[in-house]
């Protein structure tokens, strides 16, 4: 940094007091500060000094400040932080360095009104100590970072509000922790007015922010502004009335609540319909193509107005919003969902991203190769023959020709989505009037557009949405409106008798030029409506041909290379099917296959007999090579112990299984003495008695036979003495005269599966015994139970951490006889880790498999939701009902018992609605466990 | 072959061409194990139309056809015989197994893995190069007669241990495979049983190829052709598209509501 003398001279006294704040101030020194007044910079150094005086880190962050407020270049602010520290420092250095830290980022916010607030908030909060500060003041810098001033303002009217309440020193310490935490969880979309919501509660009872709090995290976050408004009202009226109620209903703890809060609820979350959507693409593609959030492209969704959410694909994703909330009613913002999908997944289905400018070449008529477009065209083929081809999408280096390429992608956009639309109405009529239903909405509320009614729209509108161009958004300019009749009639020719992608692209070489003229001549005009961009497609939706190149990057190497080398030696395929091939060979191609596609190309099949050679002959293609195909060894450690296995795990996010992903370790549980079982026993005397007698009845009773059988094995002799007796008497004799006999057989082997993680340490209120415990005892007496039936049964628990560490301990196998050991297994029980549910009853589902019984069944006993390591939430439930349902494919009937919580309604999603238990209280597991057991076997 | 068989063998003739459009070359392929009087094991989902394949070939090499559903109480003296009264002496009734073996029709066992364990071993000597049925309880063992074809069905996706067939079975037949059809060829399978239009038909069959796509995703098994037929026959019956899918191809697939959706979103973008 170069700066006058005198300045430097004056700065070098910090860099005498500390070298390493001298430091810190020139790197955070963007400008040059030649209109600081000496005057004031000699007081800011001094300031500097006796900061670094009082503490270190004080002085090191004044330092800091200054240097930020010297690069805004305001002197005022200068002065109004050089009062506020001076003030704050004579409090102590831990006032100073936060004052310092924090209160730069509320100066450079430029809102005088917002600095004012800040100081009064200060001053109140003070009251109460500085060690209320630090949390809340982090929080403030965090969102005006964000620059979401609002509700940095709303947060600051929160903290004076509540600081100025009389507060107990305990319950002050408890708010600073919480609120900030809160606020700074909040959406950046909806912070400010759920800060707002949270003062109006708070105003009314500090204690009402804990509910408030509670209710947010389980669903009030999904309101918007006004609903959320409505909520709270019914809320606070609830509380003044009966604050009980008040308090369940703001925390979504009472059936009003969440009744209100659904009733409420417009905003519709991706997450909770990805598996339903997933599911639709997959039918609908029948490729690996996977729905994931708008949030997971890693861009940055600029602002929050209506229709800057991008929707977007590429060949492996479609990127829908996190959230949808343009419409009144949750029904059809979630509805919007799968339009957007249905959308989105007509450019994979009807291959977009194919576009191959080889292909629009060869489509191109011969005649208009001296035109413009056609020049044009030349100059891709040439850049796409190019030893150094650039690394971009074939659609790209087709925009890259146009001057205003910019213009040529809108273009294309309007014709590729009513290309979408046009093949979606001949194969699909019915998503055709679902989507047009949609588009009828956005074209009746133009905030859908974005603010700017943008130039091109009117023909997107006619052709792509199918509207009449009678509507508001029809062009005045009287050119514009004969030109967009123009491309309507071109596209609607064009479509019957070339559908593909290139013939799009055909469409946008015809009419660029018209179409720039009209708007250089707009631009001209100066006419704001002309300027970029010059199209708005409704609910947010763009064409990211570079995210379909990223996602194929390998594939479109390959391609590239192989695509070169034959055309080294003359032999001409599309590089675009080449592509196509690869991806569905999983990256393999043979010769036969190039073959194949080299005989379709237009190039060689006409008759020249030259390359013909080639094409029967690619030996001197080196797929080998290109392909980089190594035999690569399977890198799976397996063979280290025979007891180690592998499973794969569903992957909620791309929707795909992960091959081989949860590494399942069996172990033998270990025993100790069988002093838990016995005392079981002796403690449970009368009920095992109880159950031993129960289970006796559920003995089968050998051969059954049946008799006076129309067929069978052999006579029933009383039959035949009616039958002797009736025909002397001269009756009809019945024919049913056989006995048949059937082996009753109760073949049916049980697996019992029991979650041993850390959770079930915990107590069971009202004794003092552990939620294991009792589901030891239920062991004991399903034992007791099962050896007087005469079942297989096998017993074992899983726990573990991460997906390489799951731990599956054998309590009791099928063969294993019901004696000390296994007793003493099942007395030295102990909780264990985490719970990555969907490897163990994969594991437990292949055990039973092996096990040859008839019935086969699996009952896991459980005290809540899967959860470990990245295993958490809706992956956890999605990866574990893909393993119920394996198990059930395998014919083993799996039932769940679910002790120590109340019912919810996503045990249903994870288990089948009529295939699991909840016991609220731990203590009916072992009866209720014998009952399900009974029911389920019964004859 | 005596005048009675000869009567009975007419009964099991089957009078009208069946339906049936070749999807490989399994004619061809069945003729031959036919004349070199191998037996022929068809595996292939359910409703794929290997039942209708048999009844095609027993029409076109002019044979009768004896079909035998099996399931899990089939006794191998339900496909042998039995002794049974009639008036005052106890006669020997041939099972279906010993009716064909004599007049030389085709025997289908279908979906031969829900037998029992025992009733595979009956069919055995009748396999290999004996061609020979032992009948225990009459002490008899009858020789086949030169057309006597077994075929037996199985669908492999029942991959579970108790419902394999035994190495010592498999490997006495030649297998041939069957899947749906290719699309083209489906339409017209549905168009020409069900009586629709071959528009309709490639929807139903663009729905099916939809199905299909998930199978893996909870559907055991993928929509078979027949369901596509019923809902053809349900559509010429008057009953509405979108009605006529959901009754009888989506709620037969599957119980879970979830999957049940998505086939209806399916259906609803289709018609």
């Amino acid at each position: 940094m170069t700066m006058n003398t005198s300045l430097k001279t004056i700065f070098h006294h910090i860099e005498i007091a500390d070298p390493k704040t001298a430091d810190l101030f020139f790197l955070a020194l963007k400008t040059k500060p030649e209109d600081l007044p000496l005057k004031e910079a000699r007081i800011l150094v001094d300031q500097i000094i006796r900061a670094l005086s009082i503490e270190l880190s004080f002085g090191r962050e004044v330092a800091k400040a200054y240097a930020v407020l010297i690069n805004k270049n305001n002197l005022q602010y200068l002065e109004l932080f050089k009062h506020a520290v001076r003030r704050a420092g004579k409090n102590g250095a831990a006032l100073g360095l936060l004052m310092a830290r924090h209160f730069p980022g509320v100066l450079c916010a430029d809102i005088p009104s917002m600095v004012q607030q800040f100081n009064s908030t200060i001053d109140v909060m003070l009251k109460k100590g500085v060690y209320t500060l630090k949390p809340p003041l982090e929080t403030l810098s965090h969102i005006i970072a964000a620059r979401d001033y609002d509700a940095a303002f709303a947060f600051l009217e929160l903290l004076t509000s509540t600081y100025a309440k009389d507060l107990s020193y305990n319950r002050t310490i408890y708010l600073t922790r919480v609120i900030p935490k809160a606020a700074k969880t909040f959406s950046p979309r909806k912070r400010g007015f759920q800060i707002k919501q949270l003062k109006r509660v708070m105003d009314r009872d500090h204690h009402l922010a804990d509910p408030f709090l509670e209710g947010m995290e389980k669903g009030l976050d999904l309101l918007g502004e006004k609903q959320l408004g409505h909520f709270i009202h019914m809320g606070i009226d609830r509380f003044d009335k009966q604050p009980d109620l008040g308090i369940k209903f703001l925390s979504l703890s009472s059936a009003s609540g969440i009744d209100a809060c659904a009733m409420f609820q417009v905003t519709a979350p991706l997450l909770p319909e990805l598996p339903q959507l997933n599911q639709y693409l997959k039918a609908r593609t029948g490729r690996r193509v996977s729905v994931r959030p708008v949030s997971a492209t890693g861009e940055k969704v600029p602002g929050g107005s209506r229709a800057s959410k991008a929707v977007c694909c590429d060949s492996v994703s479609i990127y829908l919003p996190d959230e949808i909330d343009l419409f009144d009613t949750f029904e059809n913002n979630r509805s919007l969902f799968k339009v957007l999908l249905k959308l989105e997944a007509g450019l994979i289905e009807f291959k977009t991203f194919a576009f191959d400018i080889e292909k629009l070449f060869d489509f191109f008529p011969a005649s208009k190769h001296h035109t413009p477009a056609g020049k044009r065209l030349k100059k891709g083929l040439k850049a796409l023959a190019s030893d150094e081809l650039p690394c971009i999408s074939d659609l790209e280096i087709f925009f890259g020709l146009f001057q205003n390429h910019r213009l040529a992608k809108d273009l294309f956009i309007i014709f590729e989505h009513a290309r979408i639309i046009f093949h979606t109405k001949k194969r699909y009529p019915g998503m055709h009037r679902q989507i047009r239903i949609f588009h009828d909405k956005a074209a009746k509320d133009p905030s859908f557009l974005g603010r700017h009614q943008r130039f091109l729209f009117p023909v997107y509108a006619s052709i792509a949405m199918g509207l009449n161009n009678n509507l508001s958004w029809a062009p005045t300019h009287a050119q514009a409106q004969r030109c967009f009749s123009r491309m309507a009639s071109g596209f609607r020719k064009m479509m019957p008798v070339h559908s593909s992608v290139e013939a799009c692209a055909l469409l946008v070489l015809e009419f660029y030029d018209e179409v720039k003229n009209l708007v250089d001549a707009a631009a001209f005009e100066e006419n704001e409506r002309f300027h970029e961009p010059y199209l708005t497609v409704p609910f947010g939706r763009r064409l990211r041909p570079d995210l379909a190149y990223a996602a194929d990057l390998k594939l479109e190497a390959a391609s590239r290379n192989i695509w070169r080398e034959l055309k080294k030696n003359n032999v001409q395929v599309y590089r675009s099917e080449l592509k196509e091939t690869l991806k569905g060979r999983l990256d393999q191609v043979t010769k036969a296959d190039i073959a194949r596609l080299a005989a379709v190309h237009p190039f060689q099949s006409k008759d020249r007999p030259d390359v013909k050679r080639e094409i029967t002959d690619l030996s001197w293609l080196g797929l080998d090579n290109i392909l980089e195909r190594n035999n690569a060894v399977d890198v799976l450690d397996n063979k280290r112990s025979d007891k180690v296995y592998w499973y794969k795990e569903w992957d909620l996010h791309t929707s795909e299984y992960l091959v081989n992903h949860a590494r399942v370790r069996e172990y033998k549980a270990i025993f100790e003495d069988r002093e838990f079982y016995l005392e079981t026993l002796s403690r449970y005397q009368g009920l095992v008695k109880k159950i031993k007698y129960a289970f006796e009845l559920l003995k089968p009773e050998g051969l059954t036979l049946l008799r006076q059988w129309s067929e069978g094995d052999e006579f029933d002799h009383r039959a035949l003495i009616d039958f002797c007796v009736d025909k002397k008497a001269g009756l009809m004799p019945s024919d049913r005269l056989y006995i048949k006999r059937i082996k009753q057989q109760r073949d049916v082997a049980v697996l019992l599966l029991v979650d041993v993680s850390r959770s079930t340490a915990n107590p069971v209120a009202g004794t003092g015994s552990l939620v294991l415990d009792v589901e030891k005892e239920a062991l004991v007496l399903f034992c007791e139970a099962l050896t007087v039936v005469g079942d297989a049964f096998a017993i074992a628990g899983f726990s573990g951490t991460g997906p390489l560490g799951v731990d599956y301990y054998i309590i009791k196998d099928f063969h294993d006889r019901l004696e000390k050991e296994t007793m003493g297994r099942i007395s030295a029980l102990s909780p264990k880790r985490s719970t990555r549910m969907g490897a163990a009853i994969r594991h437990a589902a292949h055990g039973l498999n092996q096990y040859p019984a008839k019935k086969r069944l699996l009952i896991i006993i459980g005290d809540g939701f899967p959860n470990d390591l990245n295993y958490k939430g809706l992956y956890a439930i999605e990866d574990t009902r893909r393993a119920i349902m394996e198990a059930r494919a395998k014919s083993i009937h799996v039932k769940a018992v679910t002790v120590n919580m109340n019912a919810d309604n996503r045990l249903d999603s994870l288990y089948g609605h009529i295939h699991h238990h909840v016991i609220s209280n731990v203590r009916e597991l072992p009866d209720r466990l014998l009952r399900v057991y009974s029911a389920m076997t019964r004859h | 072959m005596t005048n009675p068989t000869r009567a009975i063998a007419k009964k099991y003739r089957i009078g009208k061409e069946p339906f049936y459009i070749e999807n490989n070359n399994e004619i061809k392929m069945f003729e031959a194990a036919g004349s070199a009087r191998l037996p022929i094991m068809l595996k292939g989902p359910t409703g794929c139309g290997k039942t209708r394949f048999v009844e095609y070939m027993a029409f076109r090499l002019s044979r009768p056809l004896i079909t035998v559903s099996c399931h899990e109480d089939l006794f191998a003296s339900d496909l042998i015989g039995r002794y049974l009264l009639k008036n005052d002496e106890t006669v020997w009734v041939d099972g279906p197994l010993t009716k064909a073996v004599r007049m030389g029709a085709i025997c289908y066992l279908d979906e031969v893995v829900e037998a029992r364990k025992d009733t595979t071993v009956v069919i055995h000597p009748l396999t290999d190069n004996r061609r020979t049925l032992g009948i225990d309880k009459k002490g008899e063992v009858i020789k086949a007669h030169p057309d006597f074809l077994l075929v037996i069905s199985y669908n492999p996706g029942y991959q579970s241990v108790l419902k394999d067939l035994k190495q010592s079975t498999r490997q006495r037949f030649v297998s041939m495979e069957f899947d749906y059809p290719v699309p083209e060829k489906e339409a017209r399978i549905v168009s020409g049983e069900g009586h629709i239009e071959i528009q309709t038909a490639e929807r139903l069959v663009a729905l099916a190829g939809k199905i299909r796509n998930i199978k893996e995703h909870g559907l055991t098994e993928g929509a078979g052709t027949r369901l596509l037929i019923y809902a053809a026959q349900l559509m010429g019956n008057g009953v509405d598209f979108k009605a006529a899918c959901k009754a009888a191809v989506c709620l037969p697939l599957t119980d879970d509501e979830r999957l049940q959706e998505t086939l209806n979103d399916l259906v609803e973008d289709l018609f």
